[in-house]
This record gives C-alpha cells, sequence and structure tokens, in this order.
C-alpha cells in the first residue's frame, strides 16, 4: 500500500488539482439547487437550463464586447455581467410566472412542471444560439498557464482553473455562509427553510422570501454557467448533464445544507479525477457510486437533518 | 343481326381482353408503382436535436438546397422529389416506428438513414422487411454489411474501417518511429469500436507499441481538464481520437491551452468537422481526416467546377462552409438520381418499382464533385480516403490539411465478405508499400 | 363591561361529517383571560383555527376589534394584531433560542435588511428583556432544538408575546411541561400578559391552571359551547364535571369518574 501511495502520490496530486476546479463548478451549481430546494420545496429540474443559458449568456456578451474592441479583462465584468442578467430576469420571471401555481401541489405535478420549464428553456436556448458549438476561451486563455511541477516534469495548468474557479467558489461559500449566518435577510431565509408555517404564523412574508431565494440560486446556478463558460463548448445537453449531476450532488449533501453542498462537491470532484487516474471506466459513475454510499449509511445526506414529520 | 350483336359484343370482350392481357406484358406494370408518381418523396433520418444536430441540421440544410436545385432542373424522371425528415435524437424506438410510417403511411419511395449506428443497425432490417430502398447516408459501423444480407440497403460513403485506417497508415507512413501511443475516445459505440479497428490493425501492423493510456470519457462531457493531465503526465509519442462535434471543440481546446499538443501527436480521423468552429485555434502539423475525400482544398477534384458550385451555394445560403455530412447527403443524392436515370432506363421510361430500383442501385458507380463511388455487390460503398497534417493557408480561416495522401477505397476498405476484425488481424507490415507518396503542399 | 374584542357569531364548520364547529357564539372582552375546555375533539383548535385564518368556516362571522376578519390569510390576521402558539411549539431549530425571539421581533419591525444583522443592539436589547419576563434569559444563547419540553413551550411562547399582538391565542400552554414548573409558568405568562395589556385566550386541560388564572372558562362540547362563566360557576356544574373534567384534573377523583377520553364524546 505504502509503496504503491509513493508511486502514485504524484498522480493523485494532479488529481486533487484537477479535482479542485471541478468541484468548483459543480458547487455553484448545487449550492443554488439546495438553497431553492430548502426554501421553496421545489426539485427544480430547470436549474440546469440556468446553469447553460448562464454559460452561453456569457460567452455571447464577451464575444460581444471583445468585437467592440474592448480590453480584454471585461471578459470577466462580462462573465458576472451575463450571470447577473440571467439569473435577475429568469429567476423572478419562472417563479412568479410558473413556480407561484404549483406551491403546495404535489411534488409529481411540481416535478412534471419544473421538467416542461426545463424542455422550453433548452428549445429557448436552441432557438437564440443555435446547435452549432459556442464558446468564447478569452478569459481562460488571458491568464495563461502555471507550470506544476512533476518529479522531473512539469505539468501546465490554466491559472483560471487552478486559481479562479477554485477562488470564487470559495468566495462565494465564505459569502453565502455569512449572509445565512449574520444578516437578517439571511436569518429569515434559514428561517422560512426550518418551517415555512412557523414562519407565516409569525407574518413572515414567505413567498417574497421564495422570490428572493429563487432568484439567487438562479443567479448561482448562471454564475456556474458563466465560469464554466470559458473552459469548455457549449453544446445542447449541457443543460440536462448539468443537473443530474447536481442531483446526485444535493442528494449526498443533505437537501437545505450549503456547507454539506461544498463537502460533496469536493468528494465528488476529486473522487472522479482519482477515478481517471486509478480506474476510467468508472470515472462517469464515480459521483453516483458516492452519492449511494453516503445515503446508505446517511439517508438523509451527510449534513441533512431528519426531517420530523409535523402531525 | 343477333350474329352481328353477338359477334360485336363477344369481340368487345376480346378486345378488352387483349388489352387487359397486353397490359399485364409491360415489364412491371401489375405492381403499385407502374404510374409516374405526383412526386417523389424521400423520408430522411437526421439528428435534429441534441449533440448530434451540428452534424444533422446541416445535412438537412443540404438536402432542402440540393432537392430544390433538382426540382428547379425538372425533377428526378420528370417528378418533383420533397423530403420528409424525421428526427433521430429521441431514440430507435421511435425512429423504426417512424421508418415504418413513412414507407407503410406516406410510400415514401426511398429511405435514406442515418447519422447513428445505432439508427443504421434498427432501420436495415425494416428495409429488408418492407423491401425499400435505402440508403446509409452518413453511418460508420462496419457491422451493417458484414454481418447480413441486405438487399435493398446501400452505404453511398465509406464507413469505420476506411476511416481509420487510412490514418494509421498515413502515420505509419509519415512518423514510423513512435513507440507509445494513448487513447481518448467518447464512451459509446463509436468511440469504442473505432478503437477495437485502430488497436487492431495497429497491433498487425506495427506491434510492440505500448498504449499509456485508454480513456473513454462520456459522450458530451462539458470538461477534459482532468484527461488532459493525465495524458500530460503520461507523455505518449501519438494521441489518437475520435471524437467529433463540440466535444472535440472542447478536446482541442483545453489541449493546445496546456500545450498538450506540442508533446505528442495528435490523430483525429473526423476532425474536418469541427476545423471551422476551432479556426486558429487548431494547432498545425496534427493529422486529420474527414471521413472521406470531399476537404475544401482537394488537390485534383474530379470535377472541380461542380465542388465549389455546392460549396458557394451552401456558403451563400448558410455562412458557413459545408462540412462532411453535407458531402454525404450530397452522395446520397447524387446516387439516388443516378440510380433512378438507370432503372427508368433500362425500363425503357417507365417508372421502376421497388426491386427495380434496389436492381439499380447494384453495383452503381455515380459521380461525386471529388471523384466516382461504386457501390458493391454487398451494397457497401467504395469512397477514397484523404488524410493529412493541419495546415493554415491564406484561402481558408481554418486548418485544411497538406502532405494529403489519398487512399484508394479499396485499398483500404474490408473485402467483401469478411469481418472487418478479422480482416484487420492479417494485415502485413508491407501493406505500407502500397500507400501512395504524399501529395506536397 | 369590557367591549369585545373577538366576536364570533354562528360559526359553522363540518369536517366529512363531523360537526367541529356547530354554531359557535362567543365574545372575548377586552382584557380578559379566557380559558377553553371541553374533551379532545370537541371543536377547542379548530375555533383557535378559524380566529386565526388557518381554515374558514362554512358560515358565520368573525369580527376583531369590530372588522370581519373573515377570508383574510393567516399572515394578515397576525398583521391585525392576533398571536398565537401551538400545541406542539413551532421553532426554528438553526437557530438560538435569542435568535427566535428576535425573528419575532423582525417580523414585527419588517424583515428586509440584506446586509445589517438579526441581532442589531434594539432588537437584542427587546428579545433578551421579553426571554428575561419569561425567565428564560440564561438559555439565551442555547440552540433552539436543544431544549427541554417546557422551554420550548415558552419560548414559542415567548415569540408569540415578543410580536406585541393585542389578542393572543393559546393552544395548551402548559402542555408536556413537568407539573411542578407548571404553575411558576403560568404565573409569570399571565403577570406578563397583564402587564402589557394583552387579552388572552388558552385552550386547557389542567383544571388547576383555569381555576387559579382565568377569568371566564368557555366550555366546548360536540362543536358547540355547552357552559359560558366564570370558573367558579362552571367549574362546579356538575355536567360539565361529567363532560369535562373525567380527562384530567382533581375533580375526577371527586366526581367519581374514571379518568380518560371515555367520559367525553368522540
Amino acid at each position: 500500500m505504502a509503496g504503491w501511495l509513493e508511486q502514485n502520490a504524484l498522480l493523485l496530486g494532479l488529481a486533487l488539482l484537477d479535482g479542485l476546479a471541478y468541484a468548483a463548478l459543480v458547487f455553484m451549481v448545487a449550492v443554488g439547487l439546495n438553497m431553492v430546494f430548502g426554501v421553496l420545496r421545489i426539485i427544480n429540474i430547470a436549474h440546469g437550463s440556468l446553469f447553460a443559458i448562464g454559460g452561453y449568456a456569457a460567452a455571447s456578451l464577451g464575444l460581444f464586447l471583445a468585437a467592440r474592441g474592448l480590453p480584454d479583462w471585461t471578459g470577466y465584468v462580462a462573465l458576472v455581467l451575463a450571470a447577473a442578467l440571467v439569473g435577475g430576469i429568469l429567476g423572478p420571471v419562472i417563479e412568479r410566472g410558473v413556480l407561484r401555481r404549483i406551491y403546495g401541489h404535489e411534488q409529481v405535478l411540481q416535478l412534471l412542471v419544473t421538467f416542461a420549464l426545463f424542455m422550453i428553456l433548452e428549445d429557448a436556448q436552441k432557438l437564440i444560439w443555435g446547435v452549432q458549438p459556442v464558446s468564447n476561451d478569452a478569459p481562460l486563455r488571458l491568464l495563461g498557464t502555471v507550470d506544476v511541477p512533476f518529479g522531473e516534469d512539469v505539468i501546465p495548468f490554466t491559472a483560471y482553473q487552478l486559481f479562479v474557479l477554485p477562488g470564487v467558489a470559495l468566495a462565494t461559500l465564505v459569502g453565502l455562509a455569512w449572509f445565512l449566518r449574520r444578516t437578517l435577510t439571511g436569518r429569515v431565509i434559514v428561517a422560512v427553510t426550518t418551517d415555512r408555517e412557523a414562519a407565516t404564523a409569525m407574518g413572515i412574508d414567505a413567498r417574497r422570501v421564495f422570490l428572493l431565494t429563487f432568484t439567487f440560486g438562479a443567479g448561482l446556478a448562471a454564475l456556474g454557467g458563466a465560469l464554466a463558460s470559458p473552459t469548455t463548448t457549449l453544446v445542447p445537453g449541457l443543460g440536462a448533464a448539468t443537473i443530474v449531476l447536481s442531483f446526485a450532488v444535493v442528494a449526498t449533501a443533505g437537501l437545505g445544507q450549503i456547507e454539506g453542498a461544498a463537502i460533496s462537491a469536493l468528494l465528488i470532484g476529486i473522487g472522479r479525477s482519482a477515478a481517471v487516474y486509478l480506474a476510467p471506466e468508472f470515472e462517469v459513475v464515480v459521483p453516483y457510486l458516492i452519492m449511494v454510499a453516503v445515503l446508505l449509511v446517511r439517508p438523509q445526506g451527510l449534513f441533512g437533518v431528519v426531517e420530523t414529520r409535523r402531525v | 343481326m343477333s350474329t352481328q350483336t353477338q359477334l360485336s359484343r363477344r369481340g368487345a370482350l376480346a378486345v378488352a381482353a387483349g388489352a387487359v392481357s397486353g397490359s399485364l406484358l409491360w415489364p412491371g406494370s401489375g405492381s403499385a408503382q407502374a404510374q409516374k408518381p405526383a412526386e417523389l418523396k424521400v423520408g430522411i433520418t437526421t439528428f435534429l436535436s441534441g449533440p448530434a444536430s451540428v452534424f444533422g441540421v446541416p445535412a438537412r440544410h443540404t438536402a432542402e438546397m440540393l432537392f430544390e436545385e433538382i426540382n428547379r432542373a425538372g425533377g428526378i424522371g420528370g417528378v418533383p422529389v420533397r423530403a420528409l425528415f424525421v428526427d433521430e435524437a429521441p431514440g430507435t424506438d421511435h425512429l423504426v416506428g417512424e421508418f415504418r410510417r413513412l414507407v407503410q403511411n406516406e410510400g415514401v419511395h426511398v429511405m435514406f438513414a442515418s447519422i447513428s449506428s445505432g439508427s443504421c443497425l434498427a432501420c436495415t432490417p425494416l428495409s429488408d422487411e418492407l423491401r425499400k430502398t435505402t440508403i446509409l447516408w452518413d453511418c460508420g459501423t462496419q457491422r451493417i454489411f458484414e454481418e447480413g444480407r441486405h438487399p435493398y440497403a446501400f452505404r453511398t460513403q465509406g464507413y469505420a474501417t476506411p476511416e481509420v485506417l487510412a490514418p494509421l497508415l498515413y502515420l505509419l507512413k509519415t512518423r514510423p518511429d513512435f513507440r507509445t501511443l494513448a487513447v481518448i475516445n467518447q464512451d459509446y459505440a463509436w468511440g469504442r469500436d473505432s478503437w477495437e479497428i485502430w488497436k487492431t490493425a495497429m497491433d498487425a501492423l506495427k506491434p510492440g507499441v505500448r498504449v499509456v493510456a485508454e480513456l473513454f470519457p462520456r459522450l458530451g462531457a462539458p470538461d477534459y481538464s482532468t484527461e488532459v493531465t493525465r495524458l500530460l503526465a503520461a507523455r505518449p509519442d501519438v494521441i489518437y481520437s475520435t471524437h467529433w462535434g463540440g466535444d472535440l471543440v472542447t478536446l482541442v481546446r483545453q489541449a493546445a491551452e496546456r500545450r498538450l499538443f506540442d508533446r505528442s501527436t495528435f490523430v483525429l480521423p473526423v476532425a474536418e468537422a469541427s476545423l471551422q468552429i476551432l479556426g486558429r485555434t487548431m494547432p498545425a502539423g496534427h493529422i486529420i481526416g474527414t471521413r472521406g475525400d470531399h476537404w475544401n482544398n482537394h488537390p485534383r477534384p474530379r470535377d472541380p467546377a461542380r465542388l465549389s458550385r455546392f460549396v458557394e451555394s451552401y456558403r451563400r445560403r448558410q455562412n458557413e462552409y459545408p462540412i462532411y455530412p453535407c458531402h454525404h447527403m450530397y452522395q446520397a443524392i447524387s446516387a439516388m438520381q443516378a440510380a433512378y436515370e438507370k432503372a427508368i432506363a433500362a425500363k425503357g421510361g417507365g417508372w421502376p418499382n421497388d426491386q427495380e430500383l434496389a436492381a439499380a442501385f447494384r453495383g452503381l458507380e455515380f459521380a461525386t464533385p471529388t471523384s466516382t463511388i461504386t457501390l458493391r455487390e454487398d451494397g457497401q460503398g467504395l469512397e477514397d480516403q484523404i488524410v493529412g497534417v493541419s495546415s493554415f493557408t491564406d484561402r481558408f480561416p481554418f486548418a485544411v490539411p497538406k502532405d494529403m495522401i489519398i487512399f484508394p477505397a479499396a485499398m483500404v476498405s474490408t473485402p467483401v465478405g469478411q469481418k472487418s476484425v478479422d480482416w484487420l488481424k492479417t494485415l502485413k507490415p508491407d501493406l505500407l508499400a502500397q500507400v501512395p507518396a504524399p501529395i506536397a503542399g | 363591561m369590557s367591549e369585545a374584542l373577538l366576536q364570533a357569531r354562528g360559526l359553522h364548520l363540518a369536517f366529512g361529517g363531523v360537526k367541529a364547529a356547530d354554531g359557535i357564539d362567543l365574545d372575548v372582552l377586552r382584557g380578559e383571560f379566557l380559558a377553553i375546555i371541553g374533551p379532545n375533539g370537541a371543536g377547542k383548535t379548530t375555533f383557535l383555527n378559524m380566529a386565526t385564518g388557518y381554515l374558514r368556516p362554512q358560515a358565520g362571522t368573525i369580527a376583531y376589534e369590530g372588522e370581519s376578519i373573515l377570508g383574510l390569510a393567516p399572515r394578515a390576521i397576525v398583521r391585525r394584531g392576533i398571536g398565537r402558539s401551538f400545541q406542539l411549539p413551532q421553532l426554528f431549530t438553526e437557530h438560538t433560542v435569542l435568535e427566535n425571539v428576535a425573528l419575532a421581533v423582525a417580523a414585527r419591525e419588517g424583515v428586509w435588511s440584506p446586509l445589517r444583522p438579526l441581532l442589531r443592539p434594539a432588537w437584542r436589547e427587546e428579545a433578551t428583556e421579553v426571554l428575561a419576563r419569561f425567565g428564560l434569559a440564561t438559555l439565551a444563547g442555547a440552540r433552539a432544538d436543544a431544549l427541554n419540553e417546557g422551554a420550548r413551550k415558552l419560548t414559542d411562547i415567548a415569540m408569540a408575546v415578543a410580536l406585541k399582538p393585542r389578542l393572543l391565542l393559546m393552544d395548551e400552554p402548559t402542555s408536556g411541561v413537568a407539573a411542578a414548573e407548571k404553575m411558576a409558568i403560568v404565573e409569570t405568562l399571565a403577570r406578563v400578559l397583564r402587564e402589557t395589556g394583552v387579552t388572552a385566550v388558552f385552550v386547557e386541560h389542567d383544571m388547576d391552571v383555569v381555576e387559579r388564572f382565568a377569568d371566564r372558562v368557555a366550555v366546548w362540547s360536540q362543536g358547540r359551547i355547552a357552559a359560558l362563566g366564570p370558573p367558579g360557576t362552571v367549574l362546579a356544574d356538575p355536567a360539565v364535571q361529567r363532560e369535562v373534567i373525567g380527562i384530567e384534573g382533581p375533580g375526577a377523583a371527586a366526581a367519581g369518574l374514571p379518568g380518560g377520553i371515555a367520559a367525553g364524546h368522540a
């Protein structure tokens, strides 16, 4: 075992670096989904589309600004701006227009409605951006590569993936934790998450909390997509793939727990990267294996609270 | 008086009988398709949604464009053509249902199927059952004609075996000293089969190559960072990948950014369709293929005027160059025109029924802008393969091959009646001596 | 005579054949402590639910301070000044006791402040004061899910009180609380409410509590009010004792009735 570790320590070190970047993106999507479920108690299948549309919007906005001759750093502004726009516009539209009507309905109906929403958004995305791959990797290229020592060799990593992605994810985690722990609105969101009825009984307007939370969650998903867009190529089907993975992360984390989402994302991200080195055949399955393993031991997820049913 | 009446009635009957029996003697007049139809309906299955729509939608545009041209010129045999499109994306169950519906309810005359090998494998038995000529216009699986007889199915293009063997031969010819290789293919039938073909042939032609990594990421994976890191660490001499579409674009971008192209030579047999999108991001000096011979800078196309007319018409309508699915669609349509011409001539101007049409396809030789394609007795088309090394010229804003080798179809296609994997095992290194020299520039 | 703070007239509500409210007429007088007693299933909680907007009567009217509150959502009724505590305390388990009470203050004052903290000085002070009145000051920093039953109950009531309602409806405020603590808790509660001029209606099963702290008692039976009056009179009524006191309390032994629900009606 020790010999194997020695031999593979370097490789596992690489896996760690790759896993961090991957985990960062996964976290951004999952945390929004988790928050939305925690507060609204709706599993929003369309969340993946928000990720995809955030990515497309960021790529388009970046290309637009570059075409106007604006300096390269505006590409980063474009990322954040696109995410804010997508979240800020689609969030309220979806919450007010669609979700409002299905609160308190059966979960099956809610799933169907959010699934229909997902399909509508996918089609809208195809209508606007077409079916050919779209990409804008300028923000990635701008920061260049970092040569990470690997024995006697060096492995170039992109600075964007090594620093920006984990950095933004960490900032989001810290910011979100601070917001939910220390600010009034954050505390109210947690209250509504814990016990919506009690909150309403006190006169808190739960519906405004829903609007705020959903918009925020949508913005986080869109930001995840925007951050991912320089690293990847945007094609139809991206939303679907993202949502399935986020479910695995959210289920592992425990619904409504943001630290849980972070730990889960790390577990799954690093697990997946390690698999590429050690057992590539299992790479795709690893997130779900982790999810099943965790749920077998703790059905409520790593950090979830066992909900006592109120009779 | 009565005799005359009787005679005339009998005579009338006799004339009528004669007319009927006479018409029975006319070839093909007994079947339902003796009459020239009001329109020639063609059922076309292609990907209109999902990741493979990057192929399917341009192919559809091509079909629409060409059918318009054909109809402007008077149709096929004087009959206007109409396309009925079916989306392959919902899956084979849906596709099979649609295939039947198009043949039995809509009465299509010819079916074009499909992009996905899974779709083709599902549709060819149907073409047998329904006796409907089916042109396999794009799918690559070698299994179709190697595992059974399909009298009504014809593939008007190459397929996986030549598409993989030709780049391998190119590599062996131009960089014979490589010792290590890694594969990164999409995890589904095409990715797996194209690896099996390559590996079998490579082990036969150059035994002892060490495979340092076998990576099969999920179809549609948005991120190859980990795979790229692993390949950077492993330092193979050659990296083989049959990725396509958005996946290939992502892979090339990520690999190029981290200088993987500096360390390893890439072999990308189906790169052509992604080169426009990649533009200058595609590094020069790596081996690229196009599933055929229809490069924009083909060194000696059979009919340069026709090639440039096609390319320019497409560019005018779609604002981009046609990619190989477009050329494959063009080939299928050209074959259909040629076959109808041949069948109508054989019938002295009459309209062919299903059997006669299928007979016309067998052994058909039809022209493409770049060369000629022959359909073998087993239905498989023989299409030359051109492989080259990526380079940039002033003519195009994207990579095109230089130092191209034109591989004659017969050299790189499995002989009739044999299975590809078996045949590949019998290859000998002296095959390389037969490979033509690269055309410089 | 005090005027009526809450007026219910002719309330009717049936659930699948069972009449939970069968013509309820009741005036809750300003400043009084009104106890509601009766066997399980008599419709007591139903009445509280109708008064706070969780249920809508099929017939009848409810007015608060002269204005009808029929059809208003619970949130709106809270805003009008009617507070409620529940049989099972509904606390926010992720928050501390202090935060729970502060949330009630915030709900009263307005919660839309994304950057400023929940426990800002003014609210922290007020919440601490409320906790002190209920003797919960030492538990201020404890998480709500770590409390014993009695403390949870008190915190729930403290939150309801922090909303500064003018009418407070309490569903079994002492249930689940150890007998030794009961009287002390109710004493505290009564004192706080009288000091702040809050009118209280409470559903109660403990007759000792009712006797000591209620100004009037309303007896519920099968969806109707069977008796209404000062505790001394009502509780001495043999019919009431038969129907109601069989559930709990010292009267059971004296009346010679077996304890238990069988004494009441389904």
